[in-house]
């Protein structure tokens, strides 16, 4: 999967160019704990090319916000469309993930 | 097929309800109905003829928000005196409200009062005669076609998928594919990893004894997707737990990692039967309907041999 890194001092943006699926979710995850471990402080993950949200990707969601809160950083998504925003919204963590 | 006369009693404090199910059952010739218009009057008929052995019960449906004994206060009751009687509950309200409740109590079937008589027969069939919960005509239409496919790998399944939503895309609307992949990628990668012990977010091909099929068709109003794992590792006790977390989460909940599958396709779905054999077979059945929405409220339809 090929994955678009963008670096603007501590916020790195993360942009998958494909969907995020049940088999590669975890390269997407590993693209972004290796941000997290080389000092990143704030990661950006844009979704423009990324329709549905899992489950899957949920969790991942909140296992990367878990580990860059822990270092004091921050975790936000953007370019998510109307369908992503619905499951955010059901499933409540439009209140734990923030959106720009 | 089983031909026995059902003998089922339907406690519903509204008037107009308790006419809509005379009128239901009477055009019934496997169905004999009797009414209460409240958990207590219920108690009493079921005491005076099941518990005295003068005309023995099959079901009780009992509709949830009664004055006095309330649906669940009735199961309770009623359960109480005969622990082995096949229950279920009715509501017009919104099912999610009862979750938490339902899980407490024990509860794992609630109806939709606003589904079609012919759906709240065959929900109360299948709830009375058990094994028949399983297989893809417990919900298609009789003799309708249907497609099978059996998945043995990761990207079977992702082929598997593409296929459902190509053959589904000229009878749903966006919304309702959308909802319907969803439901297959959760339902789906849920079977082929979890059910045999697999990890997601790798490719894995399942052994010669880990089944997984998937059965679809489309009737006259809706579309049926019945995935078949055979390890039967669920418990319906789980299921109704994931799907409280999902309706009622905790702030530990809302942290979690995973454990939102069940929930998420539910809620996109228009509704989702699990049906559990123990260490045999897990099935869950995803209805899409042409013309239907479930929008408020859904069905709890979790069943255990």
């Amino acid at each position: 999967m090929e994955i678009i890194i963008t670096r603007e001092g501590n916020t790195v943006t993360v942009k998958p160019e494909e969907e995020i699926h049940f088999d590669n979710y975890k390269e997407v995850e590993a693209k972004i704990a290796e941000q997290i471990n080389t000092g990143a402080t704030e990661i950006v993950l844009d979704l423009e090319n990324v329709t549905t949200l899992y489950s899957m990707t949920l969790g991942m969601f909140n296992k990367i916000a878990a580990s860059i809160s822990e270092k004091g950083g921050k975790f936000a998504l953007m370019n998510i469309n109307s369908d992503i925003r619905k499951v955010l919204k059901a499933t409540r963590l439009d209140k734990i993930i923030a959106v720009r | 097929m089983n031909l026995k006369v059902k003998h089922i009693l339907v406690v519903d404090d509204s008037r107009s309800v308790r006419v809509f199910f005379s009128d239901i059952f009477s055009k019934r010739s496997d169905y004999r109905a009797e009414f209460a218009s409240s958990g207590e009057e219920a108690v009493e008929i079921f005491k005076n003829n099941h518990i005295s052995g003068k005309d023995r019960f099959d079901f009780v449906l009992t509709d949830i928000n009664m004055p006095g004994l309330d649906g669940f206060a009735t199961v309770e009751a009623i359960k109480k005196l005969d622990p082995n009687v096949k229950t279920g509950m009715i509501t017009g309200f919104n099912i999610d409200d009862y979750i938490k409740m339902a899980l407490e109590k024990g509860i794992f079937n609630i109806i939709c009062k606003m589904d079609s008589p012919d759906e709240i027969i065959k929900t109360i069939d299948n709830l009375i005669t058990g094994e028949n919960i399983f297989g893809i005509y417990s919900y298609l239409d009789p003799e309708t076609p249907y497609k099978t496919i059996k998945v043995t790998r990761t990207d079977m399944l992702k082929a598997a998928i593409t296929e459902i939503l190509e053959y589904s895309k000229d009878y749903l609307d966006e919304e309702k594919i959308y909802g319907l992949k969803t439901g297959l990628v959760e339902m789906g990668t849920n079977a082929i990893y979890h059910a045999y012990g697999y990890e997601k977010g790798s490719n894995v091909a399942l052994k010669e004894n880990e089944d997984v099929d998937i059965f679809y068709g489309i009737d006259k109003t809706k579309l049926v997707v019945l995935i078949l794992d055979r390890s039967g590792s669920l418990s319906k006790e789980k299921v109704l737990g994931q799907l409280n977390k999902g309706v009622n989460p905790s702030p530990e909940d809302l942290l979690a990692s995973g454990g939102r599958g069940i929930y998420l396709t539910r809620y996109l779905c228009d509704k989702v039967v699990v049906n559990i054999e123990k260490e045999k077979r897990t099935e869950v059945v995803l209805i899409m309907y042409f013309n239907k929405e479930y929008i408020e409220s859904k069905p709890l339809l979790i069943n255990q041999l």
